[in-house]
């Protein structure tokens, strides 16, 4: 390869797109290098902290699309507490002062501001693609700045935001002469949407594949939007609500006869369900159809649209499908890849439920599943042990038993046979969560069997330091291990303080670690951030006299090239 | 001490891989599960109680419980803790919040559709992942926040979280009318002395006073809150007379 030109090794480079691999050619030799550092178009930083931009743009001078991840997992589900940080604006300022053409900017669990949403719509006159995922701290105000200046804007994708919806005018401020709309996903807007100039735009759109729509699209709205753009791949339907509008109905059921390029289908966010059956002329072409937002769709009318729908690869439901429900899945979407079946009933007794038979069901039918997330109120270690043999091909399989601690609801036992038997099973798994009542025994086969494991959710599980060490001794691919209310201790976290260096990031939260165990820690390996997050008076730590011996509540650690971040708020001190 | 229990691991390690039946426990482990299932009956049983007793202030609190079951900052504190049940603890199950919160208004629509299950709902939205989420706006900030109504049980500690958001210095954009306000407690009642009144929209879509009905009416009938200044308060009320 070296008596190439550099012109000919950097297009041989365009071909190998996926971050592992250009890393890995970047470490062959000098030259290689160098130009690997020159053509790379998409940078990918998992840890917002890990580096700054300003060593970011030295080393990647020529990138175009950015994606970011800011707080750790478990930000999710309220753990992290306001504030904490994740904050995109230092991350914008430098980009727009240097002259990367940024086209792509995608940021999941970060902070965004209006302030920062207008110097990115200002800096960068290629820019093309936003998607926002679950970030907060911006408002439609924000967004009209997006609208206003990116003339060749193709994607606006927010998901599942919290946006401080100002109900402005933001749709309105796309020029009338602007046509490249590609992806517009609006659903998680609360507020009310300007209808007209919703459909001026989708009408001036002839590129739009992805709409996806807020609750305040009334029926009588989408029947006309899908009317002038029957070129949509991803529909997202806002509210179902058919006022008894008969006519809205035809001109909806006129307009979907014309979706033959229709493969993904969500939304319902309120759904009358009689209506879906306007939607089985399209289902045998989906491969994606999300109903996890479709609280009242169930029962037959769900079975319905399910039964037309045999093409289908990825299947996100409500629990209110039952073990009948997935049963019918089973035997008709032969091709499905991935499952999610999220809780309706959180405080448990409900009766329509799934349980572990619908987990077999759906392992028995579908051969080419590999990816599930199932939130049950019961599990068998029986049924585990079926399902690790009806599906060796898990890449992520995540079960979530909603009462913490809950055993095998028939033996009693604690389930570490049944996901002894998923890892041991399934050689490609990346990404496992589990729950249940679980002891150091699971953690010992998973340090055994999970040799590709990445990413490890563990709560309410574990009854020594052993466990955890089984997993970090054992699995060497291990990059994000989150761990909650389990006894984990000082022990475990200061074994191997090297194995972190090889690691994002590790969370544990109601552990056993102490403050001792952490400042220990954080002495050994000057390379990590080791954080502790106290929302109780922090200062209360010190003073107590016992501070060695005080449990953390929350420790958050990564590595990172670029020492402690000056943005941490009071709650945070980071060791 | 960590050297300790690595060697002890290397020995596990090997009882594993020499055992003919992979099944079967080692003494040790024969006696953990023993353990276990005396601590999971304790916990089993402690539960049970719990869920013969509605009321809230039943303080049956076992704290000779197995280690698992105490621990202690995953749970959330309320004034009489209770052994952790999926309905009680933070951030579980773990359901991303935008979900979380869907959920809640779904089922307060449900709730206004038909009146007796207002009461039904409001103990689903109680016990519902024990968040309740709903958006805080005040005048002269521009963002909004959300505050769990779930994790709390009186006006007055409501007023104090209320406080904590938007009063302390450093959660607080800098504006020069907050400067002045770091003492003040947000009042509930309007007495004209913070300045400041707590006001909510119910599902009627009215703007009304906080601290008038009892908490459990509050929470079954509050969509969002809004910290208005006395004098736009008063003005309001003028004109809904």
């Amino acid at each position: 390869m070296n008596y190439f030109p550099d012109e000919v090794i950097e297009h041989v480079f365009d071909f190998v797109t996926s971050h592992k691999d250009r890393n890995s050619i970047s470490l062959v030799c000098k030259s290689w290098f160098k130009i690997e550092r020159y053509s790379r178009q998409n940078v990918f930083i998992g840890n917002c902290y890990s580096i700054s931009p300003e060593r970011l743009l030295r080393r990647f001078p020529c990138f175009k699309s950015l994606t970011l991840k800011g707080k750790p997992h478990f930000a999710d589900f309220n753990l992290v507490p306001h504030g904490w940080g994740g904050f995109v604006q230092p991350w914008i300022e430098a980009l727009a002062r240097s002259r990367v053409g940024l086209e792509e900017l995608r940021l999941k669990r970060m902070v965004v501001t209006d302030e920062g949403l207008e110097l990115l719509s200002r800096s960068f006159v290629n820019f093309k693609s936003l998607v926002l995922v679950s970030c907060e701290g911006f408002s439609t105000d924000g967004l009209a700045s997006i609208a206003s200046n990116c003339r060749h804007l193709r994607d606006l994708d927010l998901q599942e935001n919290e946006i401080d919806d100002h109900r402005g005018q933001w749709l309105s401020c796309f020029p009338e002469t602007y046509t490249s709309l590609v992806t517009l996903n609006f659903a998680c807007l609360e507020g009310e949407t300007n209808l007209v100039a919703l459909e001026r735009l989708v009408a001036r759109s002839p590129n739009l594949r992805s709409l996806k729509l807020n609750r305040a699209v009334p029926l009588d709205a989408l029947a006309r939007l899908m009317a002038c753009a029957p070129q949509i791949v991803d529909l997202g339907v806002g509210s179902y609500e058919d006022e008894q509008d008969s006519e809205s109905c035809l001109k909806l059921q006129a307009a979907i006869r014309k979706y033959t390029s229709l493969r993904s289908l969500s939304g319902f966010l309120e759904a009358a369900p009689h209506c879906l059956s306007a939607f089985h002329p399209v289902c045998h072409n989906l491969t994606s159809l999300n109903l996890s937002y479709a609280a009242e769709i169930h029962g037959s009318h769900l079975i319905k649209l399910i039964e037309h729908c045999k093409k289908l690869q990825r299947l996100w439901i409500l629990d209110s499908i039952g073990d009948k429900g997935l049963e019918v899945v089973a035997s008709t979407c032969k091709e499905l890849q991935e499952l999610r079946v999220f809780p309706t009933d959180l405080h448990g007794g409900g009766n329509t439920a799934v349980t572990e038979d619908g987990l077999v069901a759906i392992s028995a039918g579908c051969p080419k599943l590999h990816s599930i997330l199932y939130f049950c109120q019961q599990m068998t270690n029986a049924a585990l042990i079926t399902v690790a043999r009806n599906c060796p091909n898990f890449i992520r399989f995540r079960l979530c038993i909603l009462e913490p601690h809950k055993p095998d609801h028939v033996t009693s036992q604690p389930l570490d046979e049944g996901f002894g038997a998923i890892v041991q099973a399934c050689k490609n798994l990346k990404r496992l969560s589990v729950s249940g009542l679980l002891t150091d025994q699971v953690f010992l086969y998973i340090g055994m069997f999970a040799t590709q494991l990445e990413m490890l959710s563990i709560a309410f599980a574990g009854d020594t330091d052993k466990g955890m060490l089984y997993v970090l001794n054992g699995c060497k691919k291990m990059r994000k291990l989150e761990i909650r209310d389990s006894p984990f201790g000082d022990a475990a976290l200061l074994a191997d303080v090297n194995k972190y260096e090889t690691m994002r990031s590790l969370w544990m939260s109601s552990c056993e670690v102490t403050l001792g165990g952490c400042k220990r820690l954080a002495r050994k390996a000057p390379w990590l951030n080791v954080e502790i997050i106290n929302e109780n008076d922090n200062n209360r730590m010190e003073e107590n006299g016992y501070e060695g011996r005080q449990k953390v509540d929350k420790l958050y650690l990564y590595r990172t090239v670029v020492g402690t971040r000056v943005d941490a708020p009071p709650f945070v001190w980071i060791l | 001490m960590e050297g300790g229990s690595a060697s002890t691991l290397s020995n596990d390690d090997n009882l594993v891989v020499s055992s003919e039946d992979s099944s079967s426990p080692t003494e040790n482990g024969l006696e953990l599960r023993l353990t276990l299932s005396l601590g999971r009956k304790g916990f089993r049983d402690c539960r049970a109680s719990q869920a013969n007793d509605d009321s809230s202030s039943s303080s049956s609190s076992p704290s000779s419980l197995s280690s698992r079951a105490s621990v202690t900052a995953g749970i959330k504190r309320t004034a009489d803790s209770m052994a952790p049940t999926s309905g009680q603890v933070v951030g579980w199950p773990p359901i991303r919040t935008y979900r979380m919160n869907s959920m809640v208004n779904q089922a307060k629509t449900l709730a206004m559709e038909d009146p007796q299950q207002v009461n039904r709902n409001t103990n689903d939205a109680t016990k519902m992942g024990s968040s309740m989420f709903v958006k805080v706006t005040m005048d002269g900030i521009p963002i909004g926040r959300k505050i769990d109504l779930n994790a709390h049980k009186c006006y007055e500690s409501l007023s104090n979280a209320l406080e904590d958001m938007f009063l302390k210095p450093n959660t607080v954009p800098s504006t020069q009318e907050t400067d002045g306000r770091l003492e003040t407690r947000l009042k509930i009642l309007p007495d004209g002395s913070s300045g400041l009144v707590l006001t909510y929209e119910d599902k009627e879509g009215d703007w009304m006073l906080v601290g008038d009905v009892p908490w459990r009416m509050f929470i079954g009938s509050v969509k969002r809150l809004r910290i208005m200044k006395t004098s736009e308060a008063t003005g309001a009320a003028k004109m809904n007379l």
